[in-house]
């Protein structure tokens, strides 16, 4: 009995001395002086952190780097990571990167970061969007923060974002693919994806109404693989795909998408890229280059970042046919498809074509 | 000598008797005792990690600071390994438990992931004051890891299958049901808010359904969890040693024949051992939910009910010596997340940590074997 009242006693004082020893010490030097007024005129212009891009003031500048997929992809993460590491080597800024960051431990990476007194931490997609409810605490309070939002997320004054739209790049992606299979007199088109997600579905519902502007009759197979990396899974898909008959395939996965495309380059099946611009590269061949590449988006703010312009509390819109990116392109062209595309692509940035209306419609 | 050479017989007795052969062994691993053995295990571990991080162009020696950093080095720090000890130690009283009636519980990842999965619907959609609703989202996080490992213990009493391979089976059952219920709108799936594209989540709990913590960021902080795990980790001791119910546990666990003929029912004390680890570990869920992130997502059990399993092997079925082998395994984890955050590739850090917990881990495994061979062998 003696022995279990050490125990116990132990368990008590033992966390109450830790309390006493730790409690109350004072928070970290990375405050930062209240950020500038947005620009006169510009209500909601958001607020400019003062001294960026070294805005904790330590004479470096150090970007940390949230992804909650595998930074070494060859697709979409890997691109955020690719821009942030050019800017990084050609400023002399330390670049961190955490990758393949479970959701449910976003808060406590970021607060990781920022207790590392990082000058910004660029967030690569929406899934760790919690990440960005640690900017309001004290550790943080240095810091700046970016976050690739696709569809958009809540915005407050402690972050910046970008936003693109699925509809646009899917749906062109899909009158792309929708060209390749008129020519070689397909009528079925495959879409091979990870997790059923609402994003996931959105993607293929733009992507086959795409299609279906050139053929109308074509159909669209869907596998959900149920994850963006099992290399396995996505490679049985694609077998089952193209025993099936389809004559394009588009795998919108992560770390699986080069395995799904060596199978279609034997097959003679062409495949479009899931956001980076891969026509011409070694490795897997792609006929389509659909870019919406979180770098790309990243690059822009890392910019006004080195120009001391990055403001926070405000969202910068990516629209196809406007900006440079998102954009899709056809790798090797023939006849007037270059130039077919190149019409949808402006006559959605003039708004000529209702995209969204496109895809509601589903042609 | 028993030979029956006539030479040897003839041979006149020796005047002084021949010392008896010295039996010479190899040296093993147990004659080095428990604490060499752990200095040892933990001395190879450190190196092998070393050499892993030296060989990804990283410093070791900035590596290990980032360890400590992680865990030990402010009050944040140290909250946070509290934290992440909360949930393992838990899932290891649940563990030991289980073990003492004899019944080796594995699936507590499974069950932690659906009492989770349970707190997180009572939490998003009972009504009533925000302390009531916490504490219906524990026992209903509870009752949920119960239920889950209740279907082991049905399966085991009624067609014999093995606890082992249905806890452990049941582990993916259960991953692809919270999985298919954080997707589906109409279960735990975020609302979708209009021009957002909703993951595959549950909604952020309201503010008023979360732990309380003490302290606030960047100094010490922790949350209510710790004082959870700890009453139970005291009272489970208590009934284990010291009331009739924690005899006839360990009486079965010891015996199960010599329980059954003093009148203990395997059914009634065995089942009950199974569901009240699975409550355990369904309660760990319920409290990483309302203490640390306040939502539930694909992959939120994080590997912590196999780590509070590890917890309960170190601590031999200790309750009481789970509580600073939790602790460890908790700046073990809050350590490791601190140094990927200072770019160590995901995956060194993953087996750094995993070589830390082997060389805590292996010398108590080592012990268990020995320990089973002597019993088989006397």
């Amino acid at each position: 009995m003696k022995n279990m009242v050490r125990v116990i006693a132990a368990s008590v004082i033992i966390p109450g001395l830790l309390l006493t020893a730790c409690g109350g010490g004072s928070s970290s030097s990375s405050t930062t002086e209240a950020g500038a007024p947005a620009s006169a005129g510009a209500p909601g212009a958001g607020t400019l952190p003062a001294n960026e891009p070294d805005v904790n003031k330590d004479k470096k500048v150090v970007i940390g780097v949230m992804s909650p997929g595998d930074t070494k992809d060859k697709g979409y993460y890997q691109s955020f990571v690719d821009e942030a590491n050019t800017y990084a080597t050609a400023n002399g800024w330390k670049l961190v990167v955490v990758d393949k960051i479970n959701p449910a431990n976003a808060v406590q990476q970021a607060r990781n970061l920022c207790r590392q007194k990082v000058d910004m931490i660029a967030i690569g997609a929406s899934e760790l969007k919690d990440a960005l409810s640690a900017a309001k605490e004290p550790q943080c309070k240095g810091t700046t923060w970016y976050i690739s939002g696709g569809q958009g997320v809540t915005q407050t004054a402690e972050f910046t974002q970008s936003l693109d739209y699925i509809n646009e790049s899917l749906y062109v992606a899909g009158y792309a693919a929708g060209l390749i299979l008129k020519e070689n007199g397909g009528k079925k088109a495959g879409y091979i994806t990870g997790p059923d997600l609402q994003f996931a579905r959105d993607v293929a519902k733009a992507f086959e109404a795409g299609i279906r502007k050139v053929v109308p009759d074509a159909e669209m197979v869907q596998t959900y693989t149920g994850d963006f990396n099992d290399s396995g899974k996505a490679k049985e898909a694609a077998q089952a795909q193209i025993s099936q008959g389809v004559k394009v395939i588009y795998p919108y996965l992560g770390g699986a998408t080069d395995v799904v495309t060596q199978l279609a380059n034997e097959k003679g099946v062409p495949a479009l890229t899931p956001g980076t611009d891969r026509c011409g590269t070694p490795g897997a061949q792609y006929a389509i280059s659909v870019i919406f590449s979180p770098g790309a988006y990243f690059a822009g703010a890392l910019e006004d970042f080195k120009k001391g312009t990055l403001r926070m509390g405000v969202a910068r819109e990516w629209h196809l046919g406007k900006d440079p990116v998102p954009t899709v392109k056809l790798c090797k062209p023939t006849g007037d498809q270059a130039q077919q595309l190149q019409t949808l692509i402006q006559d959605i940035g003039s708004g000529k074509v209702k995209v969204d209306e496109a895809v509601a419609a589903g042609k | 000598m028993t030979s029956t050479s006539g030479t040897l017989i003839s041979e006149p007795p020796p005047a002084v008797a021949a010392p008896e052969p010295v039996e010479r062994r190899r040296p093993r691993l147990a004659d080095l005792g428990t604490p060499l053995l752990y200095l040892l295990s933990l001395s190879t571990a450190l190196a092998l990690a070393g050499l892993l991080i030296a060989l990804v162009g990283q410093s070791p020696w900035d590596a290990a600071n980032a360890m400590y950093d992680g865990s030990l080095a402010d009050g944040a720090a140290i909250g946070q390994s509290i934290d992440q000890a909360a949930p393992l130690l838990l899932v290891a009283v649940g563990s030991v438990i289980a073990a003492r009636a004899g019944i080796f519980n594995i699936g507590q990842e499974g069950q932690l992931l659906v009492g989770a999965a349970v707190g997180a619907a009572i939490a998003l959609f009972t009504p009533g004051p925000g302390p009531l609703v916490l504490i219906l989202a524990l026992l209903g996080a509870a009752v949920g890891g119960a239920l889950w490992a209740g279907i082991a213990a049905l399966l085991f009493y009624w067609r014999g299958v093995a606890v082992v391979i249905s806890t452990l089976l049941l582990i993916f059952v259960a991953n692809q049901a919270v999985s298919y219920a954080v997707n589906s709108p109409s279960l735990l799936r975020e609302k979708a808010v209009a021009g957002q594209v909703t993951t595959s989540q549950t909604d952020m709990l309201a503010e008023s359904v979360w732990l309380p913590r003490i302290g606030e960021y960047p100094d010490f902080n922790i949350g209510a969890g710790i004082f959870v795990a700890l009453v139970l980790a005291v009272g489970t001791s208590l009934v284990l040693v010291r009331t009739r119910l924690g005899f006839r546990l360990r009486m079965l666990g010891l015996n199960p024949k010599a329980a059954h003929r003093a009148g203990v029912g395997a059914v009634l004390v065995g089942g009950g051992a199974l569901l009240a680890s699975g409550a355990f570990a369904g309660l760990a869920g319920g409290v990483m939910l309302t203490g640390n992130g306040h939502r539930m997502q694909d992959g939120f059990a994080d590997n912590v009910g196999f780590d509070g399993l590890l917890v309960a092997l170190v601590a031999r079925d200790k309750p009481m010596l789970a509580v600073p082998v939790a602790l460890f395994f908790g700046a073990l984890r809050a350590g490791g997340g601190f140094l990927s955050a200072t770019g160590v590739p995901r995956y060194i850090v993953a087996v750094v940590t995993a070589l830390m917990v082997l060389a805590t881990v292996f010398p108590a495994a080592y012990a268990e074997v020995r320990r089973r061979r002597t019993a088989g062998a006397a």
